[in-house]
């Protein structure tokens, strides 16, 4: 595996000429594979309320940010893909 | 089910990919292997009228990493939410660098203010996509924090958000969050986030299941 290509250009994504977000909310993109996306949110990041406790939207936004790629990933060059609806059930109770 | 719930992986897989629209599915497990939510998005595709830059395309066709993903108990149990934590939830870390202030309170809705700024940008320039989720997921907490009575506490069950339009990374949004139910058991809030134009520029909700001790915001008609 040539881990620092894809380090490299990971790193490009997720640059203040990337995408922001990432940085700013310590989310990371950990694997892409064409329709196969792992995002990952590192411990420690700034997202947790005084009791460590994480703070409501962040499960959504990197949900969002993992399925949204994923889509993304498959498309050809001459095209984009944005966001129309997301969705998500946290429990059966 | 706190420890180490600042950690979260999340796993998307796309369906389907056609022409015009795009669907994927996946998955959040949390650093102890819970599983904390189940998702789907759906896109719309478009072609780029954009410049150079990388793509997640461009990663996804780079070599991998090894794939190393935490093993998944189907453990899947709600998390309760103490009312009494607004405090500590408005002086958090991230609710204090969104420079976030709740700017009206009433019987049944709450308007929070957020800043936006370039640190929340997507590939396009525009605010991400899971910025504006994270918004709207705040305004709730905000709303269930402030209007529930002390004592009381919540899980909540489910976020849905439709995108309507992007929301450009200067000035700010404006979260109106509305209890529009609230029964013995479950409560249902409804959020709209506006530009500064006043446009509406995201439509979200969630159930959220009452714990305990939570009587009635107020009365249903």
């Amino acid at each position: 595996m040539e881990r620092p290509i894809f380090d490299e250009l990971r790193a490009k994504l997720e640059s203040a000429s990337g995408a922001p977000f990432y940085a700013t909310t310590g989310v990371s993109l950990t694997h892409l594979e064409p329709g196969f996306v792992v995002v990952e949110l590192r411990p420690g990041a700034d997202v947790t309320d005084a009791a460590g406790r994480l703070l409501p939207g962040m499960a959504a936004a990197v949900a969002d940010s993992a399925l949204g790629a994923a889509v993304y990933s498959l498309l050809p060059p001459s095209q984009i893909s944005q966001t129309v609806d997301f969705a998500s059930t946290r429990s059966p109770a | 089910m706190t420890a180490r719930s600042d950690s979260l992986v999340a796993r998307g897989t796309a369906v389907h990919v056609g022409s015009s629209t795009g669907f994927a599915r996946g998955e959040i497990v949390d650093g102890e292997g819970n599983l904390r939510a189940i998702g789907t998005c759906r896109r719309i595709i478009r072609s780029s009228e954009l410049g150079e830059h990388v793509a997640l395309r461009t990663l996804a066709a780079a070599p991998q990493p090894p794939l190393e993903l935490p093993s998944m108990e189907p453990r899947f149990e709600p998390e309760v939410t103490s009312r009494a934590d607004l405090d500590a939830f408005l002086r958090s870390k991230l609710a204090r660098r969104l420079g976030l202030t709740v700017s009206e309170v009433r019987e049944r809705t709450v308007i929070v203010h957020i800043p936006v700024s370039n640190d929340l940008t997507n590939i396009f320039g525009m605010i991400h996509g899971g910025a504006v989720s994270l918004f709207a997921e705040v305004a709730i907490a905000v709303a269930l924090h402030a209007l529930l009575p002390a004592g009381s506490s919540f899980a909540v069950l489910d976020f849905a958000i439709n995108f309507l339009r992007p929301v450009p990374p200067d000035g700010a949004v404006d979260g109106e969050a509305e209890v529009v139910h609230s029964g013995r058991r479950f409560s249902v809030v409804r959020v709209q986030l506006r530009n500064p134009d006043g446009r509406i520029a995201a439509i979200g909700s969630s159930t959220v299941y009452l714990a305990g001790g939570a009587d009635r915001i107020s009365p249903d008609a």
